[in-house]
C-alpha cells in the first residue's frame, strides 16, 4: 500500500533541487506558501469562533458565588461528556439528552462549589436549583440556542478578499425516535481533541508511534492515557464519516462529486487504511510482549490491548462504511432526482406569516390560505377502527407470567410497546369479579346493579368495573358470560363510583345453552 | 424488473413506517430498508412506490430519519384524514385560526431562512408564538392611524388575534383557556406533537417545543413552497378586491 506511513520518516524533508529553483518556481512556491498562510489563518479565525460559544460562558459577570466558577473548565467538561455518550462501534448514535447533560454539569459545578466552600471563598452552598438553572444556561449556550448566540458569523477569507457565512456549534441536538439528544459536533470534536491543523489519519498514526514507543519502554499507564486519546479520535473520526454520509443522504445532488465527496470518502478510506494498518501492528506488538511480561504488569498491558482493539473494530466499521459511500452517493443521486433544495425554499417569516397576517384582508383568500397551511400537515396515517368490546377484552386478558418472561433479543427489535401493556386489572381483581358474579347468579337471576352494590361498599371499585366489561362484553358478543350465564338486557341503569351504564339480567344457563342461543 | 417476496416485505414494511411512526421501531431494521429503497434492492423501491401509488399515497423521503409519505396528488386515499379530522372545531374561524397559529409556529421556529435546509433541531415556545402574533396585530393597528380604537382598516388575522388575544386560564389547571389565543397556540402545538412533528421538550415559556425531522422533511419537499404559493395568491386576491372596493367607491 503506497499510502502507508512509516512512523519515523523523515528521508523526504530536504529537496536539494529545490536550490536550483527558477524565479517562476520561486513565485509559485510564495502563491501556493500564501495560499497554505490564508487557509491556515481562515481555519484559526474559524477556531476562535467556534470557540467563542465557550468564552462566552462569562463567570465574572454573574452574581456570587458563580462569579467564583471556572466556566472554561465547565464548558469543556460539558463537551467531554457530549463525546463520551457518543457509542465507539455505533457510531451514529448518542444516548445522552439534554437533561442528561444538564444534569452532569450541575454535577460539575457543584463539585466547582464544594471546592470554593472548602478553601472558605465562599460561606455557603447555593441552592440546587439555581445550581441547576446555571447548568442549564451553559448547556443552553453550547447549544447556541436562539437566545443564548448566534451559530452564524459573517467571516472574512483573506484569500478570496470576500465574506463568507460560517455557521458553527460545539453541541448539537437531534432527534432519533420521537426523543432529542445531544451530541458533539464533528467541529467540536477537532476542536476538543486539538487537531487543528493536521488531519485526523496523522494524528492517529503519530498516537499509534507514541504508544508503540511507550510499550517498549514498558511505560504501560502512559500508553494506556495515549491509547485513551487515541479512541476519543476514533469517535472522531466515525463523526467525521458520519457527516460525510448524513450529508449525503441528505441532499447528494448538493455536493459535486468530483471536488467535494470523492477528495472526502479517499481521504477517510486511506486514513481509516492507516489507522487500522497502525492498530494491528499496536497489537501484535502487545500481543508479543504480552508473555515476556511480569505478571503484575499484564493487567495493564491487556487493557492497552482492549482499547486498540475496540479501535480497530471500529475502524472496521467505519471501513465498511466509508467502502459504501460511493454506492450510496450514486443511489441517492439516482433516487433523490432534483429534490426542493435546489430550489430556494421561501422563508417562513417573510414569505408565509408577514404576508398572510399584513397583507391579506380578504375572508375567503385569508381561508383558502390557512386550509393549505394546514393541509400540510394532514398526515397519512392508518385508519383507527375502534372495537370498543374487542379492547377493553384484549385489556381483561391478564399478562401471564411466561409471555412477559419471553423477552428473547431477537424479539426485541420489532416489539410493539402496546403489545406489553395489556393488563389494566391483576388476575386477582378480575377473578374476584368473576367470582362475585357467579357467587350471585348461582343463587339466582340477578343484575348487574345488584353486584354492584355488592362490591362497592367494600371499596372493590376495581371490581366492579371489570365485572361491568365482562357483563357488557358478554351480551355485545351475543354469548353467555363465563360459557353458563346468560345476560340481557333490563334497559335500567347501574351506576358506582367509577361508572355507570345499562344494566343487565344475568341468569345461569346450562353450557349446552350456549349453542341454542 | 424481477421482484422477490422478500423486496414486496420490505417495500410493505417501508409504507408501515411511514403509517404508524410512533409505534416502536428498531433503527437498525430502518437503516436495513433504507438501504433497500436506495438501492432498489430486487425491486424494493420499485414494489414500495407502485404499492403506495395504489394506496393513494407518495413515498417523499426514506432516510435514516423516518419515512415520509404523502397523498399522491392523483388518487385518493384512504388513509388521508378528512379537513374536519384536522380542525376538529367546526366553522370556519376555527380553520383560520389554525392556519395562523400554523404559520406563526413557523416562522417562529425557522425564523431563518437557512434553518429550513439545516438537519439541526429546532426550539420554539408558546410564548414566543404568543408574542409574534400580538406585536404583528399591534402593530398593523399602530400603521392604521385613521382607525386606532375600531378594527376597521386591519387584516382579518389581526382582527383575530386582537380578538382572542386577551387571557384567561383554568382555575382548576392554570391553562389557557381553549377559546384564548394561548389556547389555540396549544392546541395547534398538540396537534404538532400528537403527529410527531414536534416534541414538547418542557413546560418553560408556555411549553418549549423541538422540532422533528419529518416537519423538516414536509416543508423541504413541498410544503414550504405549497403555503407560500398560497399566501401570495391570497395577497394578490386581497389586492384585487380592495381596488375592486375603490374603483366602485371612487
Amino acid at each position: 500500500m503506497q499510502n502507508k506511513q512509516t512512523f519515523f520518516n523523515f528521508d523526504d524533508v530536504s529537496d536539494p533541487s529545490a536550490q536550483d529553483a527558477t524565479e517562476e518556481e520561486v513565485a509559485n512556491a510564495r502563491d501556493e506558501f500564501d495560499r497554505l498562510e490564508a487557509a491556515a489563518l481562515r481555519n484559526r479565525s474559524q477556531t476562535v469562533a467556534t470557540l467563542s460559544t465557550i468564552a462566552s460562558i462569562v463567570a465574572q459577570t454573574a452574581t456570587p458565588p458563580f462569579s467564583h466558577i471556572d466556566p472554561h473548565t465547565t464548558g469543556l467538561r460539558a463537551i467531554g461528556h457530549a463525546i463520551d455518550s457518543l457509542r465507539l462501534l455505533d457510531i451514529e448514535i448518542s444516548d445522552m439528552t439534554v437533561r442528561d447533560l444538564e444534569a452532569c454539569v450541575a454535577l460539575d459545578l457543584k463539585r466547582q462549589f464544594a471546592a470554593l466552600t472548602a478553601d472558605r471563598t465562599i460561606t455557603e452552598l447555593p441552592e440546587t436549583e439555581d445550581i441547576e438553572a446555571w447548568g442549564k444556561g451553559v448547556v443552553d449556550k453550547l447549544l447556541c440556542r436562539k437566545e443564548h448566540g448566534s451559530q452564524t458569523e459573517m467571516m472574512f477569507d483573506t484569500e478570496s478578499g470576500k465574506f463568507y457565512e460560517f455557521q458553527h456549534a460545539l453541541l448539537e441536538e437531534y432527534a432519533r425516535g420521537g426523543a432529542i439528544y445531544v451530541r458533539p459536533t464533528a467541529a467540536c470534536l477537532t476542536l476538543y481533541l486539538g487537531t487543528l491543523t493536521q488531519g485526523i489519519g496523522d494524528i492517529q498514526t503519530a498516537l499509534a508511534a507514541v504508544i508503540q514507543r511507550q510499550i517498549a519502554r514498558g511505560e504501560y499507564h502512559a500508553a494506556l492515557q495515549t491509547a485513551h486519546e487515541h479512541q476519543r479520535i476514533t469517535r472522531q473520526h466515525g463523526e467525521k464519516i458520519r457527516t460525510l454520509k448524513r450529508r449525503i443522504l441528505s441532499n447528494a445532488g448538493r455536493y459535486s462529486w468530483n471536488s467535494t465527496v470523492l477528495p472526502e470518502i479517499q481521504v477517510a478510506q486511506r486514513d481509516v487504511e492507516d489507522a487500522i494498518s497502525a492498530d494491528t501492528t499496536l497489537e501484535e506488538l502487545l500481543d508479543a510482549s504480552m508473555d515476556n511480561l511480569p505478571k503484575e504488569r499484564r493487567p495493564l498491558a491487556q487493557r492497552v490491548l482492549q482499547v486498540i482493539k475496540s479501535c480497530r473494530n471500529a475502524y472496521r466499521e467505519l471501513q465498511t462504511l466509508a467502502m459504501e459511500l460511493p454506492r450510496l452517493y450514486s443511489s441517492c443521486i439516482a433516487s433523490q432526482g432534483f429534490t426542493s433544495t435546489h430550489i430556494p425554499l421561501p422563508s417562513m417569516l417573510h414569505d408565509v406569516f408577514t404576508p398572510l397576517f399584513s397583507e391579506v384582508t380578504e375572508s375567503k383568500a385569508l381561508l383558502a390560505a390557512c386550509d393549505v397551511a394546514n393541509a400540510i400537515f394532514a398526515l397519512p396515517r392508518p385508519p383507527v377502527l375502534h372495537d370498543i368490546v374487542a379492547e377493553t377484552e384484549l385489556l381483561l386478558k391478564p399478562g401471564l407470567s411466561a409471555e412477559t418472561r419471553d423477552m428473547s433479543p431477537d424479539g426485541d427489535e420489532l416489539l410493539d410497546e402496546e403489545d406489553l401493556a395489556l393488563s389494566i386489572f391483576d388476575e386477582v381483581t378480575i377473578t374476584k369479579a368473576k367470582n362475585t358474579i357467579s357467587l350471585m347468579a348461582n343463587a339466582g337471576p340477578t343484575q348487574l346493579s345488584d353486584i354492584m352494590k355488592a362490591l362497592e361498599p367494600e371499596d372493590f371499585t376495581e371490581e366492579c368495573v371489570a365485572a361491568a366489561i365482562l357483563i357488557s362484553a358478554a351480551w355485545a358478543h351475543n354469548r353467555n358470560h363465563d360459557g353458563m350465564y346468560a345476560v340481557s338486557r333490563t334497559y335500567g341503569h347501574f351506576s358506582c363510583k367509577a361508572c355507570t351504564g345499562d344494566d343487565y339480567l344475568i341468569e345461569r344457563k346450562g353450557a349446552e345453552d350456549e349453542y341454542h342461543r | 424488473m424481477n421482484i422477490t417476496v422478500d423486496a414486496i416485505d420490505m417495500a410493505a414494511e417501508i409504507i408501515e413506517f411511514g403509517l404508524s411512526p410512533r409505534k416502536a421501531q428498531s433503527s437498525r431494521r430502518l437503516l436495513q430498508l433504507v438501504a433497500a429503497y436506495l438501492a432498489n434492492t430486487e425491486g424494493t423501491r420499485t414494489a414500495a412506490q407502485t404499492m403506495a401509488r395504489r394506496f393513494g399515497l407518495s413515498i417523499t423521503s426514506v432516510t435514516e430519519e423516518g419515512v415520509v409519505l404523502s397523498k399522491d396528488p392523483e388518487h385518493d386515499s384512504i388513509f388521508m384524514p378528512k379537513r374536519d379530522d384536522i380542525v376538529k372545531e367546526p366553522g370556519t374561524e376555527a380553520r383560520l385560526i389554525r392556519g395562523i397559529c400554523n404559520a406563526a409556529i413557523l416562522a417562529c421556529a425557522y425564523q431563518r431562512q437557512q434553518a429550513l435546509y439545516s438537519e439541526s433541531v429546532q426550539t420554539v415556545t408558546s410564548e414566543e408564538v404568543y408574542e409574534l402574533l400580538v406585536e404583528a396585530a399591534a402593530k398593523m393597528s399602530v400603521e392604521d392611524k385613521e382607525a386606532p380604537t375600531s378594527m376597521r382598516g386591519l387584516t382579518e388575522a389581526a382582527k383575530i388575534v386582537e380578538r382572542m388575544k386577551a387571557d384567561s386560564f383554568s382555575e382548576k389547571s392554570g391553562k389557557p383557556r381553549k377559546q384564548t389565543l394561548r389556547g389555540h397556540i396549544d392546541t395547534t402545538f398538540k396537534y404538532f406533537t400528537d403527529h410527531s412533528l414536534m416534541v414538547k421538550d418542557s413546560e418553560d415559556a408556555g411549553g418549549t417545543y423541538k422540532t422533528l425531522p419529518e416537519l423538516r422533511v414536509r416543508l423541504q419537499t413541498q410544503g414550504a413552497q405549497d403555503i407560500a404559493d398560497a399566501v401570495l395568491s391570497a395577497v394578490k386576491s386581497s389586492s384585487a378586491d380592495e381596488a375592486m372596493k375603490e374603483a366602485m367607491n371612487g
